[in-house]
């Protein structure tokens, strides 16, 4: 198929705490849209808008939902907001990034010279020195580490790659050479990536369509340019006039 | 203190060295004791201590430094076979409660918790007056007292780990859950794990002198520092090398240990 993500109709519910009697808070009310193969779909919305339930859900990492979403990648990916919190404290890196070559069985398990070849390789392409593989995430900057995170998650051969806010824990230097990378390795790996982020400057840089959300309702969704020249929501008018972009 | 070009707290020197002694007195005692620990000799009943008896001898003439060394290496391998036990067994139910939470989890620590409620040599007691007394029961008495304090400790940690992203990252690389929890979020508990295993030694060294003096741990003839306290206070004015040298020895052990699990921490 051409596209690698189909959503239509999404509900999302959290079970409310107090037992089994408290019920359920809709999160996610009837989300729809698609995702064509290689492109990046930028997700914006406030803090606690569902941006992140909705990752979440199409993961799989949710149980309570209703409607369909059709994923074609056996094995999609994430990056975290918090690079402190996404790699193993206990763990050296190089042991972190062979980590998803060393769980596959049988034909797919690689040897350890491949593992550690294909370590070198993704190291370089994100730019990272190869002598980093013997430290601890905590000898690390938080570019560093986020670095490592998207390392890890595309040594998994993935196709589809959710970042979550990868760059808003990162000072404005750091973030643009984050962004940068994620450009380059869409390129150069035709990876599709759904960005999220609440910051639409970051969206308009590295998107070529992105979807408003707000209160777990996607308010629009276009290409970027024709969404951020002619929003037609009032609250894509209000984020754009806050963020000073056009 | 500057220690081969590394710096080490105090405390962790002293009680490497205290602990370095004892295991030391402990490995030589396995092999080689300056008399028999069973051999009676009229002659020296009580004697004082001496160059031919470092620590003196007992009431029955029995070289109280032979004992010391034998009872030490009894009360050594019951403590550590006890937190072992202990640890081990408290170290899954905690890290599979606590990983996977929910009902199990639920049932498990309420179980923990009518556990915790008695202490730790009363259950002991318990164990040992329905399965008798000795050196192994009072192993498998033990150990099962002490499962709850390390399943809550490894339970707490593993709740806090299994929500950080890097737990996610894992099982969307396809980590297989048992991977995740000993391989992934494990070796993470390790720092908090060894204060408590250092802990639960010392803990464990107590509760066994205690119950060797009670009588209900090892048997006569053989050693235990506990027994020979208890069997030292008759004679604790006219021979009191007798309750002296065992007491040092069990608060030495313990306080080699209390050291290292403070530096440690």
């Amino acid at each position: 198929m051409e596209n690698i993500l189909e959503v239509e109709n999404l509900n999302v519910y959290y079970k409310n705490k107090g037992g089994r009697n408290a019920g359920c808070q809709h999160v996610l009310h009837d989300v729809s849209f698609c995702m064509k193969r290689g492109e990046i779909l930028g997700l914006v919305g406030e803090s606690g808008c569902g941006k992140t339930t909705l990752a979440k859900a199409i993961l799989g990492m949710k149980k309570r939902f209703d409607g369909v979403v059709r994923l074609d990648c056996p094995n999609p990916q994430m990056v975290f907001q918090d690079p402190y919190g996404s790699l193993n404290p206990a763990k050296r890196i190089g042991w972190i990034l062979e980590e998803p070559m060393r769980v596959k069985k049988g034909a797919q398990g690689l040897s350890r010279p491949e593992r550690a070849r294909r370590v070198d390789k993704m190291l370089e392409r994100v730019g990272l020195d190869l002598r980093i593989k013997e430290r601890y995430p905590s000898e690390l900057s938080g570019g560093q580490r986020q670095r490592v995170a998207i390392a890890a998650a595309l040594l998994c051969d993935t196709a589809f790659l959710i970042a979550d806010e990868p760059v808003s824990a990162l000072d404005v230097t750091i973030q643009a050479q984050i962004i940068q990378l994620l450009l380059k390795l869409q390129r150069e790996l035709g990876v599709s990536i759904l960005f999220i982020s609440h910051d639409l400057r970051v969206v308009y840089q590295i998107c070529d369509r992105a979807m408003i959300m707000r209160d777990g309702v996607i308010l629009e969704q276009g290409e970027v340019d024709e969404l951020y020249q002619n929003p037609k929501s009032d609250y894509t008018r209000l984020l754009l006039d806050a963020a000073n972009i056009m | 203190m500057k220690l081969l070009g590394k710096k080490y707290p105090h405390n962790f020197i002293i009680g490497a060295v205290i602990t370095g002694i004892m295991l030391l007195l402990i490995i030589v005692g396995f092999f080689y004791t300056p008399y028999d620990i069973t051999k009676m000799d009229s002659a020296s009943k009580l004697a004082p201590p001496s160059l031919n008896h470092l620590m003196g001898c007992d009431n029955f003439g029995r070289d109280i430094f032979s004992r010391v060394l034998k009872g030490m290496g009894n009360t050594f391998v019951i403590a550590l076979l006890t937190v072992l036990i202990g640890a081990v067994t408290g170290t899954v139910v905690g890290a599979l409660t606590g990983y996977f939470g929910g009902w199990p989890d639920e049932i498990l620590m309420r179980i923990n918790d009518v556990l915790f409620a008695f202490p730790s040599i009363l259950l002991a007691l318990v164990f040992v007056s329905i399965f008798g007394t000795g050196k192994y029961n009072v192993v498998a008495a033990l150990g099962i007292a002490f499962i709850p304090s390390f399943a809550r400790i490894v339970r707490g940690e593993f709740i806090k780990y299994r929500e950080m992203d890097y737990v996610k990252s894992a099982r969307l690389e396809g980590v297989g859950t048992l991977r995740i929890i000993f391989v992934h979020i494990l070796p993470n508990t390790f720092t908090v794990l060894m204060s408590s295993l250092m802990i639960g030694f010392n803990n464990a060294v107590l509760a066994e002198a205690g119950m060797s003096y009670l009588g209900i741990g090892v048997q006569p003839p053989d050693a235990s520092l506990g027994s020979m306290l208890s069997e030292s206070q008759t004679y604790l004015l006219s021979a009191p090398w007798y309750a002296i040298f065992p007491g040092l020895m069990i608060i030495l052990l313990v306080l080699g240990f209390s050291l290292l699990a403070d530096a440690s921490a």
